[in-house]
Parts: C-alpha cells; structure tokens; sequence
C-alpha cells in the first residue's frame, strides 16, 4: 500500500488521467455497445422486487458487517459509511446487474480504491463521494429525467456522462495539475463544437436505451463534426484561397440573392424527417415520415416533385419503397406543406439506409444592372477632373441579384459605367450558376441569357456556347454541363451600338437577365437496423 | 417770383422722391442678388408610395423652384425624367419613349415686383411593369436631370485709386481694397471676391481685377448654351465641364470692349477659378481717387439631377 502510496505522489496525474480515459472508454462502450442507461427507475414501483431485494440485502450486509468491521476501519463513520456503499452495490446487483453495469461499478471501484489506498486523510468523505457517484450514475438521470421532465437532447448521460467530467475535475482538486485544465480545455471544445451537432442527434428521443441505427447515425455525425473541427481551419484557407484565384482568372461571378423578406424560401426542402418507431424488428413495417415544404411564384408553371424512397443494405442492394404518400409525383402550386411517408414492409433483419430523394424542376432567374455612357463623355468628365460617379450619382458597381432557390446565379462585366463611342462596345458578360443547397444539380433543362434590347451576344466566339436572336439567347449543349455539385461558369461578350443602343440621356441603364430551368435532388438519409424478433 | 419758388419746391420734392427710390432700389437688389443657388429641383417624397406592387399606377410630384435671380426660358432648360425600362413606364406626360419624359420649363428670376421664387410643379403619372419570373422584389431608379442656361450678375463698390502710393497732398476718398462678395449672387455660380489693383502706367493708372468664381451649387457648370449636348447621350466637346464665360465688366462708363480679361473663360476646376481683366486705357492720376460700381456679368450652364428610388413587390408572395 505504502508503495502505491509513494508512486501516486511521485506523479498523480497518470494515475488519474488513466482513471479518466478508463471513464471516457466506458461511456463510449455504453453508447456503442452495451446502450448502459443506469437502473429503470420503474423498476422500483413493483412491490415484489422490493420485498426481494430486501431479503437478499440482509444477508449480504451481515457479511459486509462482518468483514468491514470497526476493527478493520478507524471509525464508525467509516463504517457505516462503506456498509452504505455495499448496500448501494448489492442492490444494483440485485435489480439485475448487465455487462455495462458491471463496467461501470468496476470504473466507480478502481476510482475508489486508487484515491482511498493513496493519500486520502478523509476517507468517510471519499466513500460517500462515490457513493452519490455511483446513485447519480445508476438511478440519477432517471430520477431527474422523471421529476423534471428534461429533454434527453438537453440532458442525460450521453451529453453528460458523470465520470469523465468528474474525474477531470477532481483530478485538477487533488493535483492542481495544469494538465488538468488543459483537458477541460479539450472537452470544452469538444462540447461546443461536436455535441451541439453530433451528440444531440444521438441523444434527441433516447432518454432510455439508444437503439443501434440511432447510435450509428449520432457516431457518423459525431465523426463528421469532429472531422469539420479539424479541417475546417484549412478548408477555410483552402476555400479564400481558391475564391481568390477564382476572382483573379475571372472563372467565378458572384451575386447577391433577392431579400424578399419572407419567412419561407422558394424552393423544395426537407424537414423533420424521422421514422415512425424507434427500434424495429423483423416482421415490422418501417415507415419514414417527411415534411416536404414547396414554395413557387410561378402559378401558371407548378412544381413538379418526384419522390422517391429506397432502403439500402448492408450489401448495397436497393429495395424500394413498397407505398409512397401522397405518390411519387406531386404537383405543387404556390406554396404547400405536404406530410411525406414512405414505407416499406418486409425488410429483413440487418442494418439499412433509408434514403427519401425529391426531385424537382426549378426556375432561378438572375438580373445584372448596366449603366452605358458615351466614353466622350467620361472623357470630357476626366479632363476635368471630376468623379464619374459623383455627377452621375445613378451609376453604382451593381452586382447580380438572383431569386430565392437552391441555386445561386451570379453574373459580372466590366466595371461600370461601359463606355461606349462610335465603334462600339464589346465587354464579356460571365455568369457563374452555383449550387447552394445540399442536393445536387442534376441537369439543366433550359439556360438563357437576356440581352437588353438591341445589343447583340457574340455567338462567334468558341467559348461562348449560345445561339439565338437579340434578345434572348439558350446554350447550345446542356448534356455537356452536365450535373453541377458545385459551380460552373460561362463567359461570352456582347456588342453595343452607341447610335441605337443607348438613349438620349448621358447614362443608359439596362438589364442582363439568365434564367436557369434545372431538375434539382434533394436526398434525406436515415439509419435503421432490423433486429431478431424479441422473445417475450 | 411764386411760380419760380414752386418749381424749385417741386424739383425738390423730385430729387428727394428720387432719391428715396435709389435706397429702396439698393436694397431690393441686395435682396433679389443673393443666394447660391440657381435652379432647385426636388421629388417630393411624400408624392411618392415606398414600394408598388406590379402593374400599379402612381404619382410623382416634382417641383422646379428658381431661387436665383435670373429667369429661365423653355428654350434655355431641358428636363429629362428617366426609369428603367423594363421595370417602369410613364403614362403621363407621354415622351417619344414610354420610360424617358423629355420636356422644359419657364421659370422667371427674382425681379423687383417679384422677389418670392418662382416655381414649377410637374405632376408624372407612372406605371410599375411585371418583376421578372421568380422574382418577389425590385428596386428601381427613378433619375430626374436638368439642364439650364444661366447668368451671374454681380455688383461691388470698388475704388478706382489714382493715388497708389499716396504722394497726392489731398486726403484721398478711398483706397483699392478687396472686396468679399458673402453670400452669392442669387445663381449657382457666385463670385466670390474681387481684388482691384492700380497698375501705374505713366501718368495714368490702369485698374486691375481679380475675381474669383466659385460654383455653389450641388451640380455642374457646363458651357453656355451646350445643354443639349449633356443632358442627352451626343459626345461633349473638350471644353464643355466647367466653363464660365465673362460676358460683361462695365464701371464708369467703360464697357466689356475696354477691358483684356486672361482667360476669357473661367474653369472651375474644383469648383474655383479667377479671371483678370485689366483696364487697356489708363485712368490719369490727376483725376481724384473714387468708388465707383462694378458690374460683371457671366454665362454659363448648370446641370444637376436627383434621383428617388422605391421597391416593386409581387402581391401575394
């Protein structure tokens, strides 16, 4: 005893900081394995149990009197304190011990013991410490779980799990080891940027046992944050150093979406998706439910959406929804929220992905403010040494506004105002169409560009893929863009006439319009496992 | 002898009711020529909804106030009123095109027997368009732009100094001092100050005057006589910004034709310039020191516009 006793003094942090990754092992074993969530505290209200339970205790506290005498300890508080602790753990035993309970009772000891047989003068203190650790542990979140009615998602063991906290802490009480507080640096941050995100989605609606589909959802996501945390710094780099290159060769076109004001977007988007049951097993129907919202300007022109609602295996086979509600093919006009459900009906058992994909065409138009002026003008204004854009105060640096919509249109030209003198003018026009959303673009089914009256778009130019008449103007080979994950851009020029073009005032303004028609896919996915039918 | 004494009560009575008239003239023209601005042109907001919904009419209101002292001619002014034309049209008044209003206006300077402004209101009618597919809000621009001939007229009491360097034994009337022209002239280009200086010639001295210009107003000096060249889309000449032309310098009987003005235009490069005009033919020194009134008068044109913006919404988005 001695011995331990020195080399704990020598170095308590390893010790310690070994409890504390024995506690982090358990709570991540209680997730992925064992689903621990301490004692039902039902379990109490069943009048039998109790009359056992006490009449088991009775016989097991003699022996525990016996061997844990006042003779072994130095005093009667201690006593009665340690025979408190046996109580605790044999009732537990008695209530029905499981693997995960005995991980947890074995972590709660080997705390235990470490700091009883080192250099702890109040010992009374400690065993009633583990004693409440071990309740809190046990019966604790059930008990407030019951009494104030918390939601899981808020509080329970998964974002809370006692031992891990309070190890680190008592660690730093009993060290003052900055070490320490560099751990709870690290659980800080763990909880600020992983368990908002991860850990909530394990624990939303699992204050009992966490059903496996769940556990491994919450893990994907976990893992995801975790990744998100480490890249992000870099991703951030990596993302402002390719906008500037894009900005510098001109590839990207930026844009700023229409500010409406409304609550609800245009578009198609999913919410709230969840399946019906929390656990399944064979023989059960598995329905996904949906709430599909749709909003469109267009009244004359409805939404089309295509649902479409899969379970894929462990072995990548795909088994289509058996009933789609309300059918595969939806029609919406304006704006509607529709309740979607899918459901399958003989799925065996296993582990499968749900996933419920929406696709859609949609309209995104884009609109590009120009202003024009006789270069002789600006010519005779610089002469004179004045600002342009002060006499004309009409002429700003306009950006592209598109409308509301998973897809982003952003659309540039030359600096404004476009000079114009009696050859002419041809500036390029580039137009960027950029996905925003989380789906992808599958196609686009129509893609044009509207010049304003009169002027021309150079369609000669190879890289301009254009064809048509002023003033409107389709790409010639929408096959060729193919679908859009992230963004593409198009460049053509365009020619003004100073004589027809523009009017009889010293700043023309005009629009450049793109529409953009796209089939555009939305998929949700949800994780499910069939599990062996229970015997009862 | 009675019809005598009567004549000269009533020569009297005229000279004193003449000269009453003088101080009531001074004082009228002090209040006619001040000010710094020429033409004021105002949309008025409260004319003006925030936002229309597609295809809805409304009303803009647009008041031309002359606040200067000198009239304006529908000859001598162009109003332009522009929207975007595919956003907005004008129903009333019609222009050659549904979006551009192009028109003038005769507004009268500030006078004797009319020394309140005179002004103009234009009532437009205008149209909101459709917003394009999609779309659910649009800004829209709605520029007016005058363009007007305009005159600078100033008067300063100035002392024509014989005297420079004060050799003469007689106690002189005045000395060549400058003169601070505070407040402007009632136009958007004001002459500031002017500063006379004696240049000995001989027996005679040769009075010299610097003035200074200085624009204003919030708009531009263009040259005289070229609004329809930049209040329209035709290519301005090298010298079309800024240029203020002296038209006329009179003093005690000598006119524009006796004076050598350098540069004969004005710039108003940042707004400021001064021309120098010099007396070619010398006043002698025997002729006593004295103030006297100068009259200048420039020629310019003026440009300046304003713009309002309001939203087109879609109903029922």
């Amino acid at each position: 005893m001695g011995k331990i006793k020195d080399k704990f003094n020598e170095n308590p942090f390893l010790p310690i900081f070994f409890i504390w990754l024995i506690s982090l092992l358990v709570w991540y074993l209680d997730i992925t394995v064992f689903r621990f969530n301490g004692i039902n505290f039902n379990i109490f209200v069943i009048a039998g149990l109790w009359i056992k339970i006490i009449r088991g205790m009775g016989i097991v506290l003699a022996v525990a009197g016996f061997f844990f005498s006042p003779v072994f300890l130095r005093n009667k508080k201690e006593w009665v304190a340690i025979l408190c602790l046996v109580w605790l753990i044999t009732l537990i035993c008695c209530v029905g011990i499981n693997f995960g309970a005995l991980l947890h009772l074995i972590m709660a000891l080997l705390f235990f013991f470490v700091f009883y047989a080192t250099e702890e003068k109040d010992k009374v203190s400690l065993i009633w410490l583990v004693f409440i650790l071990i309740s809190l542990d046990f019966v604790g979140y059930g008990i407030l779980e019951a009494i104030l009615n918390l939601d899981p998602s808020v509080f329970s063991r998964v974002i809370f799990p006692v031992w891990p906290i309070f190890i680190s802490w008592y660690g730093y009480i009993k060290t003052q080891d900055s070490r320490f507080t560099f751990i709870w640096i690290l659980m800080a941050i763990f909880y600020v940027f992983v368990f908002v995100d991860g850990q909530l989605v394990v624990a939303k609606g699992n204050n009992s046992y966490l059903d496996s589909a769940t556990i491994r959802a919450g893990l994907g996501t976990l893992w995801t944050a975790v990744q998100n945390m480490i890249m992000f710094p870099f991703n951030a780099f990596n993302a402002a150093f390719q906008q500037s290159i894009l900005n510098a060769t001109g590839d990207y076109y930026s844009g700023n979406q229409e500010q409406s004001g409304y609550s609800t977007q245009l578009g198609v988007y999913f919410e709230d998706t969840e399946t019906d049951m929390e656990r399944y097993f064979t023989g059960d129907s598995v329905s996904v439910w949906s709430k599909l919202r749709a909003k469109t300007l267009e009244t004359d022109d409805p939404i089309n959406i295509e649902l479409t609602c899969v379970a894929i295996d462990e072995a990548g086979e795909k088994i289509s929804a058996d009933r789609i509600e309300p059918g595969p093919n939806i029609d919406i006009y304006s704006e509607e929220d529709l309740f979607i459900t899918c459901d399958f009906s003989n799925l065996e058992e296993g582990f499968y992905e749900i996933q419920m994909k929406a696709e859609f065409l949609f309209e995104t138009t884009a609109r590009l403010k120009t202003f024009f002026m006789n270069k002789e003008t600006a010519r005779a204004l610089k002469r004179e040494d004045k600002d342009i854009y002060q006499e004309y105060p009409v002429i700003e640096d306009s950006v592209a506004i598109y409308t509301e919509g998973p897809v982003a249109i952003g659309m540039e030209t030359i600096k404004q105002p476009i000079l114009v003198d009696e050859s002419g003018a041809r500036p390029y026009i580039g137009i960027t169409i950029e996905n925003q959303w989380e789906g992808v673009i599958s196609r686009i089914d129509d893609f044009s560009i509207t010049v304003p009256q009169g002027m021309e778009l150079d369609t000669e130019l190879d890289s301009c893929d254009f064809s048509g008449s002023s003033p409107e103007y389709h790409h010639n080979n929408l096959d060729e863009i193919g679908a859009i994950d992230f963004y593409r851009s198009f460049k053509c020029r365009f020619i003004v006439d100073l004589n027809n073009d523009l009017d009889d005032i010293p700043v023309t303004t005009r629009y450049f319009r793109t529409k953009v028609n796209y089939y555009y896919s939305l998929t949700e996915v949800l994780d499910i496992e069939i599990e062996p039918e229970e015997e009862i | 002898m009675k019809m005598k004494n009567t004549s000269v009560l009533i020569m009297l009575l005229f000279i004193l009711s003449a000269c009453q008239t003088g101080v009531n003239d001074n004082a009228t023209k002090e209040k006619i020529y001040t000010g710094e601005t020429g033409l004021e042109l105002e949309i008025l907001d409260r004319s003006l909804p925030e936002s229309v919904f597609e295809d809805e009419r409304f009303d803009m209101v647009l008041k031309l106030t002359n606040k200067g002292a000198y009239p304006i001619t529908a000859g001598d002014s162009i109003l332009k009123i522009t929207t975007e034309k595919d956003y907005m049209e004008i129903i009333e008044p019609k222009g050659s095109l549904p979006y551009i209003y192009s028109g003038s206006f005769d507004l009268d300077g500030k006078e004797k027997f009319q020394n309140t402004d005179d002004f103009e209101v234009k009532e437009f009618k205008l149209m909101s368009k459709r917003l394009d597919e999609q779309s659910q809000i649009h800004t829209v621009t709605i520029l007016a732009t005058v363009c007007y001939n305009y005159v600078t007229k100033a008067y300063a009491d100035i002392c024509i100094d014989t005297d420079v360097y004060n050799t003469k034994p007689i106690e002189k009337s005045c000395s060549a001092e400058q003169v601070s022209l505070n407040g402007g002239q009632g136009a958007p280009v004001a002459v500031t100050r002017i500063e006379p200086k004696m240049l000995s010639d001989g027996d005679s001295v040769k009075p010299q005057f610097v003035i200074y210009l200085r624009n204003t107003d919030r708009g531009s000096v263009i040259e005289y006589e070229r609004i329809n060249t930049i209040c329209s889309k035709e290519s301005p000449d090298r010298d079309d910004y800024n240029n203020v032309q002296l038209t006329d310098i009179r003093f005690s009987g000598y006119d524009r034709n006796d004076f050598r003005c350098e540069p004969d235009i004005a710039k108003l490069e940042n707004e400021e310039d001064y021309i120098i005009c010099t007396l070619q033919q010398g006043i002698p020194r025997s002729t006593p020191s004295y103030k006297t009134p100068l009259y200048l008068e420039f020629s310019y044109a003026y440009t300046l516009s304003e713009q309002v913006q309001l939203d087109i919404e879609r109903m029922f988005s």
